[in-house]
């Protein structure tokens, strides 16, 4: 059976090459890096070099770089820390509401302690707009966190203008990058952040290792107490074969990103272009230019998520949704919610994420399959019925047409 | 393992019975199964409202303590479990299983030292256990008025009343005297003769002298005449003026059950509000050093609770009360304030010097923060319930506020269509959008119900069918089961075609069927009442 996973903002498959590096560092050299033995040091210089492509990657010098076993845990680490760092002088919070998960806890942790936040709105691409963002900061404003593009419906903000608001106002910025570092050129002096989350996962690299880049100069307390490693910032032994892999990782995306991003871009802009050709009533999430190469968020009418979703995985696509039905909590996506679609047509939102491994003929393969799924699922549904009758839209998700 | 069984795997990817049945005897629907029962009273437009009341032109509160317009109201039939919640110091509420309330699950044993450390997060229903705390936001809208207008017109044939300013400053005074009027006065409305009225205690010379000069100042009236009753221990301040009388029945209502704060005093900045709170309280209320309490009594429910959203914009705690009134009266409610700080707070509004005596501390069961009132769950209950069901669907940020809850709007959606014959169900069509689960299970009730006579296929319960399937997820447990329900409507839909007088569902239609009834109701509809 075909295999095609769709679902790289959420893991990336492992580069072989990136595989190999890891290698000696489980088997051969196991030392820890903090030891003073010739095993330790050979970690140590291994963690070192890993330090040094990261930083490379992203435009940062190499003592700006800070290891952390994942992308919340920086996330934790950044907004948690340079609150903490910085409470004498204002309590005042701003994120994005389409943040990650571990940003928008994180500044609900923060909110229970005693600072306050607020959550600025998105427009209907999910872009922050600097003019919302200017009439959000206060003097007493200490951090903003905004992502520097979404994972879900893929929008890339415009960094450089938000930063600058920041910079006047002399505030602390904060990036949640995991979906852009290693996926297109990112530079953290270009971009004017202060502290910045990157994840190897979004690029061919292992899992157990993320970075925060953390601008020289500015203070944050750590998350973890322990050891000296990380320079006192975060404790705890260094997970060295996957800090090694994503140097590598770093490394190869520097060189290879732009040619891969090339093959990708045709491939989004094949599905963007010829599902709609293919299936009515689908709608595109997200801004149809500013937005990952990977990415790909379309809402069907009539039909649900995780319906779609289980079809799909059927035929060997692997896919992700932001339907209720498809969280735990049976929630829809905040993302959506905040773009503000329709709780109806929410339900039919599906997200696909392209990498490096995806070739044309998977496309082919989508195109074929999905519209059959989907006829299928409208045939079943009563929504889609009650539309072919009347041409009305029956209010979906939410009610009935139980009237008082 | 995967998330679904493979029978319901196998249910969805090749349901059966898919379709319309064009010319079915019965067709029977469900939508969001997210609901409360009809007399749920919801904080609307600065007052309270039962939930069936409601409509599209009544703005709700919502979780962030602002009012919202509401999209759309839902009513459906229900029948099987609601849970009953009753929270310490705030009231009860009845709603079904996954019905989303705010509320935050904090460690037992250290509940006060430990809940900041525990984020709020939507809960439903049937996840919440005695001890969990629920959130209630408090009205944060703010709206300063500095005048209201004399929006009463002087009526053609009231030469009597004397003319009345047109703007009426809203003042310190202004606002104590309506605190009066709400607690102890009256008005009679004759076109020209109407009169306002106060009655106090005729110890209670403070306030008579306070009422007469107030009114003088505001309105250039003066009193008619001082009425003592026999016995010496009340005195009636009557004015003649039939057009201040409409005025202020206008504003604050008729009739000891009438009474209600206008909405304009209900927005109206926190601090300004104390002087209204001080003249109800000086009326009705009372402030008692002995006890160490301070207590409002009225037979108005609508201005006790909006009494209480004054309390809780002043952060003062109080516990409400139902009882059983003497005569006319049906019931009275009382708001007690009890505890130190807010004991405190609120003798600072009425001016008085009251010495709080330190008493070992009674455990705390209710506390505040800027945004949002805590309370523990006393009890919860699980009721067997029969009869309609509400929800409400609010624009952003989707939720409501009952007396004591806040509840979350949230949807799977099925239709079935059923084709009878010599009363068995030849035929089992059915049509639905959502999850796999909702495909399943409305595959597995359709060959389920097929050949099955009505009485049969009305034994068919969601849990038989989650059984059948071998088992759903939890979470889908309630949210995507009910295929039954939808099943049943169908039949009930057959039947009343039918015109039969048989009543096959035992169906608690009664409106009055309220909270606290509702446990009577399903015992008198012959549920077991756990």
């Amino acid at each position: 059976m075909k295999k095609i996973y769709l679902d790289n903002h959420s893991n990336t498959k492992l580069e072989p090459r990136v595989f190999e590096a890891m290698l000696p560092y489980f088997k051969e050299d196991y030392g820890n890096p903090q030891s003073l033995h010739t095993l330790g040091a050979k970690s140590k210089d291994a963690v070192d070099k890993a330090r040094a492509q990261t930083a490379e990657l992203i435009g940062a010098k190499d003592s700006e770089i800070y290891f952390t076993s994942n992308g919340s845990e920086a996330n934790n680490l950044a907004v948690k820390g340079a609150c903490e760092a910085q409470k004498q002088k204002g309590k005042h919070i701003i994120v994005s509401s389409i943040e990650h998960f571990s940003v928008l806890n994180s500044a609900k942790r923060l909110e229970q302690s005693g600072f306050e936040v607020i959550h600025l709105p998105v427009d209907k691409h999910g872009f922050v707009s600097s003019d919302v963002l200017k009439n959000a900061v206060r003097p007493d404003t200490i951090l903003i966190s905004i992502q520097h593009a979404n994972p879900e419906i893929g929008t890339i903000q415009d960094m450089e203008n938000l930063t600058k608001i920041a910079k006047e106002k002399n505030i602390l910025f904060h990036a949640d990058a995991v979906c852009t570092v290693g996926v297109m050129p990112v530079n953290v002096e270009k971009l004017g952040v202060d502290l910045l989350t990157l994840s190897g996962t979004s690029f061919y690299g292992p899992k157990g290792a993320s970075a925060l880049y953390v601008k020289k100069g500015v203070r944050i307390i750590p998350q973890i107490d322990g050891g000296v490693q990380e320079n006192g910032r975060r404790a705890g032994a260094e997970n060295v074969p996957a800090i090694v892999g994503l140097g590598a990782a770093c490394e190869f995306a520097k060189i290879e990103m732009e040619e891969n991003n090339k093959k990708i871009i045709k491939l989004r802009d094949r599905l963007i272009r010829e599902l709609p050709q293919k299936i009515d009533y689908i709608y595109l999430n997200g801004h149809p230019e500013a937005r990952l190469p990977g990415n790909v968020n379309f809402s069907v009418e009539f039909v649900e998520g995780e319906g779609m979703l289980l079809f799909l995985d059927a035929k060997g696509i692997y896919i992700t949704s932001g339907s209720a039905c498809t969280s735990k909590a049976l929630k829809m996506s905040h993302v959506l919610s905040a773009i503000n679609i329709d709780a109806a047509v929410a339900q039919g939102s599906l997200t696909m994420t392209l990498s490096k491994y995806n070739i044309d003929e998977d496309i082919d393969y989508i195109l074929q399959e999905l519209p059959v799924i989907v006829k299928r699922l409208r045939d079943m549904s009563p929504l889609y019925a009650y539309f072919k009758k009347t041409g009305n839209r029956k209010e979906a998700g939410p009610g009935t047409n139980y009237e008082h | 393992m995967p998330f679904y069984s493979e029978k319901v795997m196998e249910h969805f990817q090749n349901p059966k019975n898919v379709g319309e049945i064009p010319d079915a005897d019965g067709v029977g629907e469900v939508g969001n199964p997210v609901c409360v029962v009809p007399d749920t009273l919801i904080q609307a437009n600065s007052q309270i409202i039962p939930i069936k009341k409601i409509n599209k032109d009544i703005r709700v509160l919502s979780h962030d303590g602002h009012y919202h317009n509401v999209r759309k109201m839902i009513c459906r039939p229900y029948k099987g479990d609601i849970y009953y919640i009753k929270v310490n110091n705030l009231g009860s509420v009845c709603v079904t299983p996954e019905h989303n309330i705010l509320a935050l699950k904090p460690d037992k044993r250290r509940r006060f030292v430990t809940y900041k450390k525990f984020a709020p997060d939507w809960y439903s229903a049937e996840e919440l256990i005695k001890g969990d705390i629920v959130l209630y936001p408090i009205l944060r809208e703010t709206e300063e008025l500095k005048s209201v207008n004399l929006n009463v017109k002087k009526l053609k044939w009231d030469f009597k009343s004397k003319t009345l300013p047109t703007q009426i400053k809203i003042s310190n005074d202004f606002l104590r005297l309506g605190g009066y009027y709400l607690s102890e006065g009256y008005v009679r409305l004759d076109p020209c003769k109407g009169t306002l009225g106060f009655c106090f205690n005729s110890k209670e010379k403070e306030y008579i002298e306070d009422v007469i000069n107030t009114i003088n100042n505001i309105f250039n009236i003066q009193p008619a005449k001082l009425i003592t009753n026999p016995k010496g221990t009340a005195i009636n301040i009557v004015f003649y003026s039939a057009h201040l009388a409409r005025f202020f029945a206008e504003n604050f209502g008729n009739g000891a059950q009438g009474k209600h704060i206008p909405h304009w005093a209900m927005l109206l900045p926190k601090d300004k509000q104390k002087y209204l709170l001080k003249g109800i309280w000086r009326g009705d209320g009372y402030v008692s050093e002995k006890s160490q309490l301070a207590k409002y009594v009225t037979i108005s429910k609508e201005l006790a609770f909006q009494i209480r959203t004054l309390l809780q914009r002043q952060k003062i705690i109080s516990s409400f009360l139902t009882g059983k009134a003497y005569g006319i009266h049906k019931e009275y409610y009382s708001l007690y304030v009890k505890d130190d700080a807010s004991l405190e707070k609120i003798a600072k509004i009425m001016n008085m010097d009251l010495k709080i005596k330190s008493r070992t501390r009674e455990r705390q069961k209710t506390w505040f923060d800027d945004n949002y009132y805590y309370s523990t769950i006393r009890k919860i209950e699980k009721i067997n319930y029969s009869g309609k069901i509400y929800n409400l669907e609010v624009e952003e940020p989707h939720s409501y506020v009952s007396e004591a809850l806040t509840l979350h709007n949230c949807g799977d959606m099925m239709t079935f269509y059923i084709k009878v014959k010599d009363n068995i169900l030849e035929d089992v069509k059915f049509k639905t959008f959502g999850c796999g689960a909702a495909i399943a299970v409305s595959s597995m009730v359709s060959e389920m119900a097929k050949g099955k006579t009505i009485e049969d296929a009305m034994k068919i319960t969601n849990a038989d069918v989650a059984k059948e399937l071998d088992g759903l997820p939890p979470n889908k447990m309630h949210c995507s089961n009910l295929g039954a329900d939808a099943l049943h409507n169908a039949i009930k839909n057959y039947l009343d075609r039918k015109k039969t007088s048989e009543k096959t569902i035992t169906q608690c239609d009664n409106t009055t069927c309220c909270l606290g009834n509702v446990k009577a109701c399903a015992k008198k509809e012959g549920h077991d009442g756990k």
